[in-house]
C-alpha cells in the first residue's frame, strides 16, 4: 500500500493552493457579503481548467480523475466554501450526469465549453414535493412528434441563475414511475420557457447562487434525451454517489482550515500570560479535531482511489458525505470557540465559515438519507431491504 | 524559433530554518521547489512563441528530484524538458558548462533564458555566464519580450525606468520579473508531463563532458550568523531625535 | 620536520614578496569611471583582502575617469587608479585582465557590475560570488571567501572561491564605512585604453508590477493612536517617503481612512513585508498576527505598557503623527 500521491497530483495540488490563495481567498468575503460568485472568479477557474477536472481530455476535461475533483473541491472547501459549491455543482453533478448518461453526441457537443467554464451547468432535481424523495417529482415531458414539451418547477437549483446547460429530471410515463417513466433532459439557458425564478437568500454558502428554475412548456428536441428514454432516476442517482464525495472533500478542506487556524491561533492568542494553547481545554479541542480530520482524509482519498479503479463506491460516498459533513461542522464549531469573540464577528472569515458549513449535512441528501444508504448497503447481504 | 529556458529546482526559503546553536541550516523540514525566480523566464519564453510560434525547451539540472521541476515546465506549457542527472556539486561554472553542452546537443538554439538567482541558490544568476559560454549577447534585466513584423524587442529594466532594444539572435537574456505574474500549470497538461516523451534524460558523458570542465568554482562553507533578532527595543529623544536614530539604524540594515 | 617558506607565510597571512609591477593584487572596478562612497567603500574592502593575501589594490576606472575622486579612492586603500576611456564589455575587461592576473575582481552589484561580473568570471576561468556582503581571506589557505546573504540577510553563507581571479559582485550597501586615511599614497595612471561606447537607449515607461499590500516591501500601518485625519495624512505621507503603501488596523477602517482590502490582521490580510511601520496601534491579537511574519517592526504610540511593545523590534513612545512627520523627514535625508 502506498498512501502517497502520485508525482502529478502533488504538483495539481500545489498550483490548486497557489490559484486559491492568489484568485479565491481576497474575493470570497465580497462573494459572501454580496450572496452573489463573483464573475472573475468564474472566469479565471474556466480558463485555468478547473471546471472540468476529473472527465477525460477528450471532452475538454483536465483528465485528473476523481483524485484531482476531490483536491480541487479539497482546496476550495477551505478557501471559500461557495466556491466549492459553486464548482460541485458544475462539475460534480451538472457535467457529472451529462458525462454519465449521455451519449458521445451529447458530450462532444456540450463537455468542451463546460469543462472550459464558457458555459456552467446546473442539476435540475428539487422540486417543491420532491426532495430526499427524489421519485416524487411533478415536472412533465410529454413527447410531442420529435419532441419533448417539459412543464414544471424546480428549487432551490445551486447555479441557476448563471447556469447556461441544465440537466433537468423529468417524468415521462407516470404509470411506470421511478423505475423507467423518468427521463433526464439537457435544457438551454435560451430555449423559450425557460426562467429564473426566486432567488434564495441563504444563511450560509452565500456567495454561491440558488434559485428556483421555471420550466414552462419548454420545447426540446428529442436529441436532447439525456441517454436513453427512461433511464433518468438510474443516472441521477449515479451522479449524486460522485457527488457526495466531492461534498465529503470538501468538507474535509473546510475542517483543516478550521484546524489550522485553530492552532495558529491559539499559540498567538495570550491571556494569563501565556499561549491559550497551553490550556489542555484547547488542546483537547485541537487533538480531537486531529483525528477526525486524519480520518476523514483517509476515508475521502481512498474512496477517490475506488472510483477511479472502477469499484463500487455508493455506501462510501455516502460515509463520506456523512461523516465529512458531521466533521466539518463539529471542527469549525471548536473553531469559533477556540478563536473567541473574534471568530463571532463578521469580520473574521470563521463566522462565515461556521454559517457555511451547516449546509454540508442538508444538500446532496440529508445525513438522514445518507444513513439509509449506507445502511441498504450494510443490510442488503442479510436480505434486509432498507426503505425512507 | 527554439528558445531554451534555464530552471533551477532549490528550496523553499520558507521551509528553511537557520540553527543558530549548530550554526548551520537546519533543512528537516525543507521542500524543494522550482525557483520561482526561472517560472517568469519560462512565461516570458511561453509568450513569445504563442506569439511567432516555435518551440520552448526547459534545460533542468539536478539530481534525482529535480525531475520534478523538469516536468512542472513541460505542464506549464514548455514543449519538452531536458533533464540533466548531475549529482555533483552544481556551481556556476558547473553549471554553465552542463546547459551550454545541452543548447548544443539539442542542435542550437535562437534564445536562452534565464533567470535571477534565487534566495538560497549559491550557483547564482546564469544569464551572464552563459553569454560569455556562448560568445552570444546579453539581456540583462528583461521585463518583457515584444514580438512584431520588424523582429524581436526586449524591454528592460534601466535605472529605475525601462529601455527598450533589438534583439539580435542568437542570444541571451536575464529575465526578472515583469508585471505578469507567471501562468498556473494547466491540468490537462499536470495530466500528461508525467507521461513519456515529454522529458529526456541526458548525463555529462553523454555530452562528452568530463570532470575537469565539471569541476566547481566555488564550494560551500559554514554560515556566518549576524546579531539575534531582539525584540522590545525603546528609542527615547524628542521624535525628532528618535526618527533620526531609528533611520540610521534601518539604513544599516538596508530597510530604507 | 620544519617549515618551508610558503607554510610560514600561510601562517604569518601574509606574502614576503614585495608586489611588483601590475599583476596579481585585488582589483577594484567602476565600469563608469563613477567613485561615489560606495565605491570607496570598495576599494576599503579591497584593501582588506589585499592587506591579508599581501598585495596592492588597483582601482580601474572607466569613462576616462569621468567624476572620479582620485585622491579619495587613494585615502580610500587604492595604491594605484588606472582610468581607460568608454565602457568595457566582457570581452574587453577579459582582455585587460588575462595577463595581469588578478587574484579578485571587485565590481559594485549595481545595473553595471551585475551585467560585468558573471561573464568576466567564465570568460577567465576564475570564481564568482555573484552577491557578496563581505569578502575574507581564510588564513590557512588563503582563499578568498565570500559572504552571500541567505534568507534576507537572516544569515551568510561562505562562499569558498576556488579558482583565480576571484570575481565578487559585492552589495556596496552592506560594507562598512570607508577609509580615509590622508597619510596613504598612491599613483594615477592611464591604461592608454579606449573601450566602447555605452549604447544610446530608447527609454520608455517600465511595465508596472502593481504594488498591493500582499507585496509591498514596506508598509505603513495606521492605527487609533492617529486620532484625526491630519494624523493619517502623516502616515500617508510616511508611507511616501518610504515608497511603501499605507494600511490601517480596524480603527482605521471605521475612521474611513482606508477600505476593507487595506486592512491588516487576522480580520484582514496577513502580510509578511520586510519593514511594517504600526503609527498609533496598541497590538491586538488580531493585528499582531496579521504582521508576525514582518520583517521588522517598528511601532509608535504612546502607552509604554501597550501589548505591542515586547512584539515590536522597535519603540517610539510618543505621539504617533509626530514621530510619523520627523521620520519622514529623516528618510527623505
Amino acid at each position: 500500500m502506498d498512501f502517497t500521491l502520485p508525482k502529478h497530483l502533488q504538483l495539481f495540488k500545489e498550483m490548486l493552493k497557489e490559484f486559491a490563495e492568489t484568485e479565491v481567498r481576497p474575493k470570497a468575503k465580497k462573494m459572501d457579503a454580496e450572496g452573489w460568485p463573483d464573475p472573475d472568479v468564474v472566469r479565471k477557474l474556466g480558463e485555468n481548467g478547473l471546471l472540468g477536472i476529473p472527465f477525460p481530455t477528450k471532452y475538454g476535461g483536465g483528465g485528473l480523475g476523481e483524485m484531482g475533483y476531490c483536491l480541487l473541491m479539497e482546496t476550495m472547501g477551505g478557501v471559500c466554501t461557495s466556491t466549492a459549491t459553486l464548482i460541485g455543482a458544475h462539475i460534480g453533478i451538472g457535467v457529472m450526469a451529462l458525462y454519465l448518461g449521455g451519449t458521445e453526441e451529447q458530450k462532444k457537443k456540450y463537455m468542451p465549453d463546460l469543462c472550459n467554464g464558457r458555459k456552467i451547468a446546473a442539476f435540475c432535481l428539487t422540486e417543491p414535493g420532491a426532495g430526499s424523495d427524489a421519485a416524487g417529482i411533478k415536472t412533465r415531458a410529454i413527447k410531442d412528434g420529435n419532441s419533448w414539451v417539459i412543464t414544471g418547477n424546480k428549487i432551490y437549483i445551486t447555479n441557476g441563475p448563471i447556469a447556461d446547460v441544465f440537466t433537468v429530471l423529468a417524468v415521462t410515463d407516470p404509470a411506470l414511475g421511478a423505475r423507467g417513466g423518468v427521463t433526464a433532459f439537457i435544457v438551454e439557458k435560451g430555449m423559450p420557457g425557460v426562467s429564473v425564478g426566486t432567488v434564495e437568500h441563504k444563511m450560509g454558502i452565500r456567495g454561491s447562487a440558488t434559485s428556483e428554475m421555471i420550466f414552462d412548456e419548454v420545447v426540446v428536441p428529442s436529441a436532447n434525451v439525456l441517454g436513453q428514454v427512461g433511464a433518468g432516476f438510474v443516472t441521477f442517482m449515479a451522479t449524486l454517489d460522485t457527488g457526495r464525495l466531492g461534498l465529503g472533500a470538501a468538507c474535509l478542506g473546510g475542517a483543516e482550515a478550521a484546524l489550522e487556524s485553530m492552532c495558529k491561533y491559539a499559540a498567538g492568542r495570550q491571556q494569563f500570560g501565556k499561549p491559550i494553547a497551553e490550556k489542555q481545554a484547547i488542546q483537547w479541542m485541537i487533538a480531537d479535531t486531529a483525528s477526525e480530520v486524519e480520518a476523514l482524509r483517509s476515508m475521502v482519498y481512498r474512496t477517490a482511489w475506488m472510483v477511479d479503479t472502477n469499484q463500487p463506491y455508493t455506501k462510501e460516498a455516502g460515509i463520506c458525505k456523512l461523516f465529512g459533513s458531521e466533521v466539518a461542522a463539529r471542527a469549525i464549531n471548536r473553531a469559533v470557540q477556540v478563536h473567541g469573540a473574534l471568530g463571532y464577528t463578521r469580520d473574521f472569515w470563521i463566522e462565515r465559515a461556521w454559517r457555511d458549513a451547516r449546509i454540508a449535512e442538508i444538500f446532496e441528501g440529508t445525513n438522514e438519507i445518507q444513513r439509509i444508504v449506507i445502511a441498504e448497503q450494510m443490510l442488503r447481504p442479510y436480505g434486509v431491504r432498507v426503505r425512507p | 524559433m527554439r528558445i531554451v529556458v534555464c530552471m533551477k529546482q532549490g528550496i523553499d526559503p520558507k521551509t528553511v530554518k537557520i540553527s543558530r546553536s549548530r550554526e548551520e541550516l537546519d533543512l528537516r523540514e525543507a521542500r524543494p521547489q522550482t525557483q520561482p525566480e526561472d517560472k517568469h523566464a519560462l512565461e516570458a519564453a511561453l509568450r513569445i512563441r504563442e506569439a511567432r510560434g516555435g518551440e520552448v525547451v526547459a534545460v533542468v539540472v539536478g539530481s534525482r528530484s529535480a525531475e520534478d521541476t523538469a516536468r512542472e515546465a513541460v505542464a506549464m506549457g514548455a514543449d519538452k524538458a531536458v533533464w540533466i542527472v548531475y549529482k555533483g556539486q552544481r556551481s556556476g561554472k558547473t553549471m554553465t558548462a552542463l546547459v551550454k553542452a545541452a543548447v548544443e546537443r539539442l542542435g542550437g538554439a535562437d534564445l536562452v533564458l534565464a533567470g535571477q538567482g534565487g534566495d538560497l541558490d549559491t550557483a547564482g544568476p546564469l544569464a551572464g555566464r552563459l553569454a560569455a559560454a556562448l560568445g552570444w549577447p546579453l539581456i540583462a534585466d528583461a521585463l518583457r519580450f515584444d514580438v512584431e513584423p520588424a523582429g524581436l524587442y526586449a524591454v528592460a529594466a534601466f535605472e529605475g525606468k525601462a529601455t527598450r532594444l533589438p534583439v539580435v539572435l542568437p542570444a541571451v537574456a536575464e529575465v526578472i520579473p515583469g508585471a505578469e505574474r507567471p501562468r498556473y500549470p494547466h491540468p490537462s497538461r499536470i495530466a500528461v508531463a508525467w507521461n513519456d516523451g515529454y522529458v529526456e534524460t541526458w548525463n555529462a558523458a553523454e555530452m562528452g563532458l568530463e570532470e575537469e570542465a565539471l569541476a566547481a568554482d566555488a564550494e560551500m562553507g559554514g554560515l556566518v550568523l549576524g546579531a539575534e533578532r531582539q525584540r522590545g527595543q525603546v528609542i527615547g529623544g524628542s521624535p525628532e531625535q528618535a526618527a533620526e536614530e531609528l533611520a540610521g539604524i534601518l539604513r544599516g540594515k538596508r530597510l530604507l | 620536520m620544519g617549515f618551508d617558506l610558503s607554510d610560514l607565510q600561510a601562517l604569518m597571512g601574509g606574502s614576503f614578496e614585495e608586489p611588483t609591477g601590475e599583476s596579481g593584487g585585488v582589483w577594484v572596478v567602476s565600469p563608469d569611471g563613477l567613485i561615489d562612497d560606495a565605491m570607496l567603500r570598495l576599494i576599503g574592502k579591497g584593501r582588506v583582502v589585499a592587506d591579508a593575501l599581501g598585495g596592492y589594490v588597483y582601482l580601474l576606472a572607466g569613462c576616462n575617469g569621468a567624476g572620479a575622486d582620485t585622491e579619495g579612492a587613494i585615502r580610500a586603500g587604492a595604491d594605484k587608479v588606472l582610468t581607460a576611456g568608454g565602457m568595457p564589455t566582457v570581452n574587453e575587461l577579459a582582455d585587460f585582465f588575462r595577463e595581469r592576473q588578478p587574484q579578485a575582481v571587485l565590481l559594485p552589484r549595481n545595473r553595471l557590475g551585475k551585467a560585468l561580473g558573471p561573464g568576466l568570471a567564465q570568460t577567465l576561468g576564475g570564481s564568482l560570488c555573484p552577491y557578496a556582503a563581505d569578502l575574507a581571506v581564510d588564513p590557512i589557505y588563503q582563499r578568498i571567501v565570500a559572504h552571500q546573504p541567505i534568507l534576507d540577510d537572516a544569515a551568510r553563507m561562505q562562499v569558498i572561491l576556488l579558482a583565480a581571479p576571484a570575481v565578487a559582485v559585492m552589495e556596496t550597501a552592506l560594507l562598512p564605512a570607508a577609509f580615509n586615511e590622508p597619510w596613504r599614497q598612491g599613483e594615477v595612471g592611464d591604461t592608454q585604453l579606449m573601450w566602447s561606447e555605452p549604447p544610446s537607449h530608447e527609454m520608455v515607461d517600465r511595465p508596472a508590477r502593481p504594488i498591493t499590500l500582499k507585496t509591498s516591501p514596506v508598509v505603513v500601518v495606521a492605527g487609533q493612536g492617529l486620532t484625526d485625519d491630519a494624523g493619517f495624512a502623516a502616515a500617508m505621507e510616511l508611507a511616501d517617503a518610504l515608497g511603501g503603501v499605507v494600511a490601517g488596523d480596524v480603527t482605521a477602517l471605521d475612521m474611513g481612512w482606508i477600505g476593507e482590502e487595506s486592512l491588516v490582521g487576522l480580520t484582514g490580510e496577513t502580510i509578511g513585508p520586510e519593514l511594517v511601520i504600526a503609527l498609533g496601534v496598541d497590538g491586538d491579537t488580531s493585528f499582531m498576527m496579521g504582521v508576525a511574519e514582518a520583517g521588522c517592526l517598528v511601532a509608535a504610540q504612546a502607552d509604554a505598557g501597550a501589548p505591542i511593545v515586547p512584539f515590536a523590534d522597535y519603540n517610539v513612545v510618543g505621539d504617533p503623527a509626530e514621530f510619523a512627520r520627523a521620520f519622514a523627514k529623516a528618510a527623505r535625508g
